[in-house]
């Protein structure tokens, strides 16, 4: 009976992917998906980095107009922090909003116009305004420096 | 058995040198795409530094102009006859320099100053301002001041 059935012969062609093949196969394949998925975790962490950055930056230039526009009376030799410092506008969840250094025009500079850390008595009027809005994980900050002209 | 015909001969490297050239635009087209954003972003943050440098100047400029201090004296900056004007310039800490100058719209009848400034980065106006000081009522103070006019130039520097 065995012997009347045709025998089958294995061809290249019909023969099954061999071991190495698989392995490489694998190899290439696993190779690829670690890129990829590098990739996407990449993409995901400096997307999260952007968006905290963009956002930081809104709040500092949202706060800068906040000190510059609304009306504020200009305080004479403001401080950064007390009673003489100006109102910044509620921040966002997760951020901070702070103003770190204030400096003083001297009075007389033009050419250029120049700034000192200490207040002139009295005060000329011109005060430049450092305004700083961090994320709460440190991971985006932004800095925004306006100057406020008495009147 | 499947007999392999001769036109199927190199089939596979058409295929794949399609697949190379398809995914090749793919991602040229997508690095590009990348790239134009981060240009854009590079050059808005640009401009806005400039708009604050030149804003801070500005503001600079005309609080210099009401005020006695100065060689030469603010007061005389846009004043009648007055030519040529006070040229100012702020650099910000980030190094963006600004500079404005002014030009007196004064009369001789009129005891106030006009004066219209121009603040610029680079030779790009910037923002431009007409400003009133009131010196004929100012008193041993600095004069007041009403800012007349507050135009933010286009980005071609037209003030217009």
């Amino acid at each position: 009976m065995a012997s009347r059935l045709p025998r089958l012969q294995a061809t290249r062609s019909e023969s099954g992917f061999s071991l190495p093949e698989i392995l490489i196969t694998i190899a290439i394949v696993g190779i690829a998906f670690v890129a990829i998925l590098g990739g996407m975790i990449t993409s995901i962490t400096v997307s999260d980095f952007h968006r905290k950055e963009a956002t930081a930056d809104t709040l500092a230039r949202d706060a800068a107009a906040w000190v510059k526009d609304t009306g504020q009376t200009y305080i004479p030799c403001a401080q950064t922090t007390g009673p003489s410092s100006y109102t910044l506008p509620p921040g966002a969840s997760g951020y901070s909003v702070s103003v770190p250094n204030i400096a003083y025009w001297n009075g007389t500079s033009s050419n250029p116009l120049s700034f000192v850390s200490s207040c002139p008595s009295p005060d000329q009027g011109l005060q430049r305004i450092t305004i700083v809005a961090t994320s709460s994980d440190g991971r985006a900050s932004q800095t925004v420096m306006i100057v406020r002209r008495v009147g | 058995m499947r007999t392999k015909l001769n036109d199927e001969d190199g089939q596979a490297l058409l295929l794949a040198l399609a697949f190379v050239v398809f995914f090749g635009l793919v991602i040229a087209a997508m690095l590009g795409f990348a790239t134009t954003n981060l240009l854009a972003t590079q050059r808005l943050g640009e401009d806005r530094a400039a708009r604050y440098a030149a804003d801070s100047a500005m503001d600079g400029a005309i609080q210099y102009a009401r005020t006695p201090g100065g060689t030469p004296s603010g007061l005389s900056a846009g004043a009648y006859g007055a030519v040529p004007c006070i040229t100012f310039s702020y650099t910000d800490p980030a190094g963006v320099a600004a500079t404005v100058t002014c030009k007196s719209l004064a009369n001789p009848t009129d005891l106030d100053r006009k004066v219209q400034f121009t603040a610029s980065v680079g030779t790009v106006p910037k923002i431009q301002a007409t400003v009133l000081f009131h010196d004929s009522t100012s008193g041993s103070g600095p004069p007041a001041v009403d800012v007349l006019s507050w135009t933010v130039c286009q980005i071609n520097g037209a003030c217009s």
